[in-house]
């Protein structure tokens, strides 16, 4: 969350195509979630977590990175390229790294521009600051726009 | 909105009120809350709101325990599946398991222009785009990754089928159009999903030129057997079921000697109770030289749910419905547990592994299992 | 009269039937055999004793039953071993009365008759077809008639309830009601008579032993005649019988052979199991194997359980003329009632008959 902050302090500003969906730790991401959104007719989701061993719940970031592995997975059985999930660990402070695994992961859409939401949710732990930063997952949906 | 359709439908006027159901169903053993009889009369006694909203409608497996003995016939199963249609259409939802893993699964595949990769076929097995006979596989692949952490391996009774197929002659076709069968999505009363996937399911099957399907999976067959026709419309096409092509033909089996081992037999409820799927299974198992059957207590169409169906409600009720089943099956002296539905396998694994059963037992999918003793085969992938 | 003999045929003719009835051969003669038992001794053979429901085993040479009539032996030809291989005749050596023919043969009247009353009677549905009652599979799991044989003086027990896995005495008995009847499966209407017959068993169980306990599991009693529900009642009072509203589910065995009886008593809505030494299923009763084949041959209609159809005006008179039917052969009644319609039907045939004899008298 934290390197959320740090990015959008240096100026990043998200796709307008993109909803941020912050969660307690990118451990909770569950496969279901994941699917349930390309289900939906998401282009893209990207889960964002913490550095490996930076997890305040111990493992986070390795059961992430499970899960991401398993949604790809199924994905792959589906039909559905895996690159369409994304995945990146990135510490609090890298606010730039964020700014590249964002608009690195956004390049393969095109759909840029077309009709978009953003919904937020803080972290969980308000108000402690810099260590308090449980994981966030972020998705970057493209979504699609049907009538155009 | 009375129950008047459910209750035409599903003859359930004629309820004796005798307890059969409810003595019957394996949930009321254990859950004292549900009861079939309770839940038709109070239908019957046009208590409409306390039906729809009661989280119970959504403990019943459908395995059809109580259809089979209702002396007045009603159909029970169907009673709860339409009740649940019109608990969701009034806003209730139903208590999924695996977090709805199973049920996005599902609807990733009513994406436009959704293809399913072939990734999972194995190495040796042949099959082909076109051909007038189909396997469907159904959710096997998918299945192998959401339960790979208890060693399920659906891809692997996939591949057995296909070998099982190959031995008799038969090159089936697979499709990658091919979607899910929905089974679930029909049981738990989404009942325009389930119509949605049987038009997409009969169109991908007879895309490919097939004249008959075949199946390894007891729910995919029942619906296209059963339910499709009412659903939709007559598929059109012969579904088979994988145990009775074998069967019929089990003199052109030739399976090798297996280690010397004591087996016991799940029915799943589709083919035993649904579609008299008895003998088969045993004849093939008693044609592999070493295998002796023991059968349990309870077996045939008094045999007993695996404890979970439709990836709805998982709860204390169904561990202990499959504990005690487990148990019955290790009763037996039996080494290995052998299944012949996917689910069956799943959960008693499932069960299995959290170690309340009495002792130890081997689960083995009966497909897989043929497939391993034919002779001179290529061993699993 | 003739007893041990089928109908195979019947025609026509003016004024009443000529019947075509194939007399069984007994191997025995009837007018000479008194039914002493010399024969039974040494006879090898062994069958199955139907009269006992086949709870023991009786010789090849046999009396069907003690009160039967006429009183004379037969030699089932499925069982005798002289008739199999031609070697034994031990009977025949026994028989100083020399009533043993071995060289009998079927015999085929013919009789012209008048009038034909049909009154074949029931036989009891086979509780096979309801595997989760186990019947077959655990050895006491049985039949109200096998009952009726364990209770009787002269049945293979002498009347007591040794039950058949151990012969051990049966202290609790449960009884289930409804086995195959008002079961739209099977045989969707009711039998009639199992209530009041269970109630009976139960009582006769507390005579023959004091300590006996009776479970009556029921879908509800129908008890309708008169002072039936009296007799229910007493059944409760004085004999200590149990009524359970509640068909029966399921019937399981534990280690010692005890059935393990689970149901829903839906008084109080609870699933439970209770375990007893012996469970009695009250089978339904249907019409006799074959009265289809009969009332074909006679041409007269019959439902599609088998039992003959009778006029609604007239309860004796089938819709062939001349031809009645009385008793269970037409439906679900107890002896009283099957006593008073065969009562009806003799006097409807025998006004049928003197009408055409009448007819006959004037014509000619």
């Amino acid at each position: 969350m934290t390197a959320m902050e740090n990015a959008t302090r240096d100026g990043f500003s998200f796709d307008p195509g993109t909803t941020v969906m912050p969660v307690k730790c990118a451990g909770l991401v569950k496969v279901s979630f994941l699917l349930k959104l390309f289900a939906k007719g998401i282009e893209g989701v990207l889960v964002l977590g913490c550095h490996e061993g930076d997890c305040h719940y111990y493992n986070g970031s390795e059961r992430c990175g499970q899960i991401v592995e398993e949604t790809r997975e199924i994905l792959g059985l589906a039909g559905i390229p895996a690159r369409r999930l994304g995945f990146s660990l990135i510490a609090d402070s890298q606010g730039k790294e964020l700014k590249r695994a964002v608009t690195g992961f956004g390049k393969q859409f095109k759909t840029v521009s077309r009709k978009k939401a953003i919904r937020r949710k803080s972290t969980a732990k308000g108000p402690a600051k810099s260590s308090s930063k449980k994981s966030t997952a972020r998705s970057r949906r493209g979504v699609r726009a049907r009538n155009k | 909105m009375g129950f008047e359709r459910e209750i035409n439908k599903t003859r359930a006027y004629l309820c004796l009120e005798c307890g059969v159901c409810t003595g019957s169903c394996p949930v009321s053993r254990f859950n004292p809350d549900y009861s079939p009889r309770m839940v038709v009369e109070r239908a019957l006694l046009l208590e409409e709101g306390e039906s729809i909203h009661d989280r119970e409608i959504w403990s019943c497996l459908t395995c059809g325990t109580c259809d089979l003995r209702c002396p007045s016939t009603v159909d029970f199963t169907g009673f709860m599946r339409l009740l649940r249609e019109k608990a969701l259409r009034v806003g209730e939802e139903g208590i999924c398991t695996h977090a709805e893993t199973l049920s996005a699964i599902a609807s990733l595949q009513l994406l436009p222009g959704f293809r399913r990769r072939a990734s999972w076929l194995g190495k040796g097995v042949k099959t082909r785009k076109r051909g007038k006979v189909y396997y469907f596989g159904g959710c096997l692949p998918f299945l192998d990754v959401v339960f790979r952490d208890i060693g399920f391996e659906g891809s692997r009774i996939a591949n057995a089928s296909i070998r099982l197929l190959n031995h008799l002659g038969i090159i089936p076709a697979v499709s990658e159009y091919e979607v899910c069968c929905g089974h679930d999505a029909y049981w738990t009363g989404q009942t325009d999903t389930a119509r949605t996937f049987a038009r997409k399911a009969i169109e991908a099957v007879k895309a490919t030129g097939a004249e008959q399907v075949v199946f390894s999976c007891p729910e995919g067959y029942r619906m296209f057997k059963d339910v499709y026709p009412d659903l939709v419309r007559k598929p059109g096409i012969e579904p088979v079921h994988i145990l009775t092509l074998l069967a019929e033909s089990s003199e052109k089996l030739r399976f090798v000697p297996t280690p010397k081992k004591k087996v016991t037999y799940q029915d799943p409820c589709r083919l035993a109770k649904g579609e008299d799927i008895l003998d088969e299974p045993r004849v093939l198992l008693e044609a592999v030289p070493g295998l002796e059957l023991v059968e349990m207590k309870r077996a045939g169409k008094d045999s007993i749910c695996c404890g979970s169906s439709n990836w709805v409600n998982c709860t204390r009720v169904n561990k202990k419905i499959q504990v005690e089943r487990l148990d019955e099956a290790i009763a037996t002296g039996a080494d290995t547990l052998i299944t012949a539905c996917p689910k069956c396998n799943i959960h008693l694994r499932c069960a299995l592994r959290d170690g309340d059963t009495s002792g130890e037992i081997e689960i083995t999918d009966l497909i897989t299992l043929l497939a391993d003793s034919l002779g001179g085969g290529k061993r699993g992938t | 009269m003739l007893a041990y003999s089928e109908v195979e045929g019947l025609s026509r003719k003016s004024g009443g039937f000529t019947l075509k009835v194939r007399r069984k051969a007994r191997y025995v003669d009837e007018e000479i055999c008194n039914a002493c038992g010399d024969c039974l001794e040494k006879c090898p053979g062994r069958a199955k004793d139907t009269f006992d429901m086949g709870l023991r085993q009786r010789k090849a040479i046999y009396l069907y039953f003690s009160q039967g009539i006429p009183a004379v032996m037969t030699i089932d030809p499925e069982a005798c071993i002289y008739l199999k291989k031609g070697k034994c005749g031990v009977c025949k050596k026994r028989c100083d009365k020399g009533a043993i023919d071995f060289e009998m043969k079927d015999e085929i009247l013919s009789l012209d008759v008048g009038s034909v009353i049909i009154a074949t009677g029931l036989d009891i549905f086979e509780p096979g077809d309801l595997t989760y009652y186990g019947y077959g599979k655990i050895k006491n799991v049985i039949t109200g008639l096998q009952y009726e044989r364990l209770i009787n003086a002269t049945g293979p027990t002498g009347g007591h309830l040794y039950r058949p896995s151990d012969q051990k005495l049966a202290k609790t008995v449960a009884y289930v009601q409804c086995v195959g009847s008002r079961d739209l499966n099977y045989c969707s209407y009711c039998s009639s008579v199992c209530c009041m017959c269970s109630i009976k068993d139960a009582m006769l169980a507390r005579e023959h032993d004091p300590e006996s306990v009776s479970y009556i599991f029921h879908t509800d009693l129908r008890n309708v005649g008169k002072g039936f529900q009296k007799y229910e009642k007493r059944a409760a009072e004085e004999y200590g019988v149990q009524y359970v509203r509640g068909r029966v589910a399921e019937i399981g065995e534990d280690d010692e052979g005890n059935p393990i009886v689970l149901y829903e008593d839906t008084r109080q809505r609870k699933v439970e199991s209770l375990k007893v030494e012996m469970v009695v299923l009250a089978t339904a009763a249907t019409a006799s194997r074959g009265s289809r084949e009969l009332a074909k041959m006679l041409r007269v209609k019959a439902d599609k359980y088998g039992f003959i159809t009778t006029r609604n005006d007239q309860p004796a008179d089938t819709n062939v003329k001349g031809i009645f039917a009385c008793g269970f052969c037409k439906g679900p009644c107890d002896i009283p009632e099957a006593v008073s319609q065969s009562s009806a039907a003799a006097q409807r045939a025998a006004s049928h008959v003197l009408r055409s004899v009448g007819a006959g008298a004037s014509k000619a």
